[in-house]
């Protein structure tokens, strides 16, 4: 299943996308916070958001799944 | 026939490498064959060929019958851009370019010839592996060449690149070179390969996932530059050796450049954000402060959160260092400290000036860097700079907070110069963390916690995030012009050009490695 995972380890702040919702490559679909900085988290593929694994103010590991794409 | 037709037959005959069908082959999977990767290698008429009858003198296994042209390696050398290179190019189409006794002793002696002589080696790696039917001799002639190369380290640049597989131990020769270069879908590097590794572990992966690009560019950091195809990579072997000098002794080669050193670039200032958690591309600033906007990037896709490479500065080679905040926050962790510290330790070698620009929060804490070994790895950043006498320039555009202020290179690890830009923080952590710690208590007892918190925040910020504190204290020379870099960072160098530094004799400082 494609994912787009955490590229560093942090706190959600921001989701940007909802179930339902097409993405592009590229496209912004949530923000981590981490080290005094907050990078955005990009699709790194065109496809449609099926689930999102994790909820504002979470902390994940880096390669955590964010968002499960089909 | 006379005996210089009997010569120049013979002589063309091992020219010919592993024949017509074989070359054909070779050519099928995309690749040149040695002779012409050396042929388009170097300037014109220029190359020398060295040990093109060199035989084997394996009997067993049907080997006494076999011949094998040049060994399986090209070995030789001649100009590149007018400067003498040496080359060891292994030949495919030849027996696989299988690694004998020969085949080793030549590679190994090119590797010393290139050391004695104070010149550059490359080695163009396409080879099947150990030769097997030679036994204990192949496994001896790898420690010929690791012998050879090791004790050059440092007096010579050496350069691997992997135009076809290597695999097995083998694979510690192009690793133990400064830089590696791997060819997209024919460049394979491995301690084994997939067959082997099937038959000892029952792990089943093929060999462009076990060792390819994205292996050891991505994954291992092991590869230093991905390229295309043999001709993207001989090209760009090429650059890289136009920022090297020959040897130790040398100055790095110097080029006229029509990019004045005093160049202002209004941009800019206004290109970083003030607000220290916004990111932004640091290529973006390199490109604008360097000659040209030309920068040669390494490890690209290997800890992205740090960017090295070489550029010029006034025509000078400089090796830069900067954090990449728009990757992890700029933020050093374990590969990043390996990755900075290497390539400082190249440049000092080499007499490369180093510059280095900071926007960084700190080294990565929590517990998977911290048990992966931050403090070890990071100090490997600290050791790299201090011990190094080469001219050190630091930039620091925004954050430089906590251990990565000193190991980035701040002035007592060993920058001659430090500039910061007015929107620069530097301190010893940021504001949220110092007023929490020190009135946690008139924080807590406060009647409105929150009220007292951001008020302690903002003083403390107002008192420490800038970059006065370290300006009064001469840790930072001077707060400039975000525009004005290229021409500070141009003086700096112009004047450290012959700095000179001597410290007690040892044998060398005890680096975590």
């Amino acid at each position: 299943m494609p994912a787009i995972v955490a590229t560093m380890p942090g706190r959600v702040i921001d989701i940007k996308v909802k179930v339902g919702d097409k993405v592009e490559h590229g496209q912004e679909v949530c923000v981590i916070e981490a080290m005094k900085m907050q990078i955005s988290m990009k699709s790194n593929q065109n496809g449609v958001v099926k689930d999102i694994k994790v909820t504002v103010g979470q902390s994940v590991p880096k390669g955590a799944v964010l968002i499960e794409l089909e | 026939m006379s005996i210089l037709e009997e010569y120049q037959q013979k002589r063309e005959r091992i020219k010919q490498m592993g024949g017509p069908e074989a070359v054909e082959r070779h050519h099928e999977r995309g690749s040149w064959t040695a002779r012409e990767r050396v042929d388009y290698f170097f300037d014109p008429g220029t190359f020398t060929e060295v040990g093109l009858f060199v035989k084997h003198r394996t009997t067993a296994f049907g080997m006494d019958k076999r011949e094998v042209p040049a060994e399986g390696v090209i070995t030789g050398f001649g100009k590149v851009n007018g400067r003498q290179v040496m080359v060891g190019a292994e030949d495919y189409t030849t027996m696989a370019g299988t690694f004998g006794e020969y085949h080793g002793k030549k590679f190994s002696q090119a590797i010393d010839l290139a050391k004695d002589m104070r010149i550059p080696f490359v080695g163009m790696n396409d080879s099947g592996g150990a030769r097997l039917q030679e036994g204990m001799d192949t496994l001896q002639c790898y420690g010929w060449l690791f012998r050879s190369q090791i004790l050059a380290s440092g007096i010579i640049p050496q350069i691997a690149l992997l135009m076809g597989p290597c695999l097995g131990g083998q694979a510690y020769h192009p690793v133990m070179q400064d830089f590696v270069f791997q060819c997209r879908k024919t460049g394979f590097m491995g301690i084994a390969g997939p067959a082997f590794v099937k038959t000892q572990l029952g792990e089943e992966i093929d060999l462009e996932t076990l060792s390819g690009v994205e292996a050891h560019a991505v994954k291992s950091g092991q590869t230093h530059v991905v390229v295309e195809d043999d001709k993207d990579c001989l090209d760009k072997a090429k650059e890289l050796l136009s920022f090297l000098p020959s040897n130790n002794e040398e100055d790095p080669p110097r080029r006229e450049t029509r990019d004045d050193p005093e160049r202002t670039d209004p941009a800019l200032d206004a290109l970083v954000p003030e607000e220290p958690h916004l990111p932004f591309d640091m290529h973006d600033v390199i490109v604008k402060i360097v000659d040209d906007g030309y920068f040669f990037e390494l490890m690209e896709d290997f800890a992205p959160n740090v960017i090295i490479g070489f550029a010029r500065f006034g025509g000078r080679p400089a090796g830069l260092v900067a954090s990449q905040p728009s990757y992890a926050a700029g933020a050093i962790d374990c590969d990043a400290a390996d990755k900075i510290a290497r390539f400082v330790r190249f440049c000092d070698l080499f007499n490369i000036p180093l510059v280095n620009i900071h926007d960084t929060p700190g080294y990565w804490i929590g517990s998977a860097e911290d048990w992966k070994g931050i403090l070890r790895h990071g100090a490997k950043t600290l050791y790299a700079y201090i011990d190094a006498t080469v001219p050190k320039v630091t930039v620091i555009v925004r954050k430089s907070f906590a251990g990565a202020y000193l190991g980035m290179c701040s002035k007592d690890t060993g920058a001659d110069f430090v500039f910061a830009w007015p929107i620069a923080r530097v301190t010893i952590v940021g504001a949220e963390t110092a007023a929490s710690v020190i009135f946690a208590r008139e924080i807590k007892e406060s009647e409105n916690p929150d009220a007292v918190r951001a008020q302690r925040i903002a003083e403390y910020r107002e008192l420490n995030e800038n970059p006065y504190r370290g300006a009064e204290r001469g840790y930072i020379d001077d707060v400039i012009m975000p525009s004005d870099t290229r021409k500070y960072i141009n003086r700096a160098l112009s004047l450290l050009e012959n700095k000179r530094v001597v410290r007690p004799w040892r044998k060398y400082s005890n680096i975590n490695l």
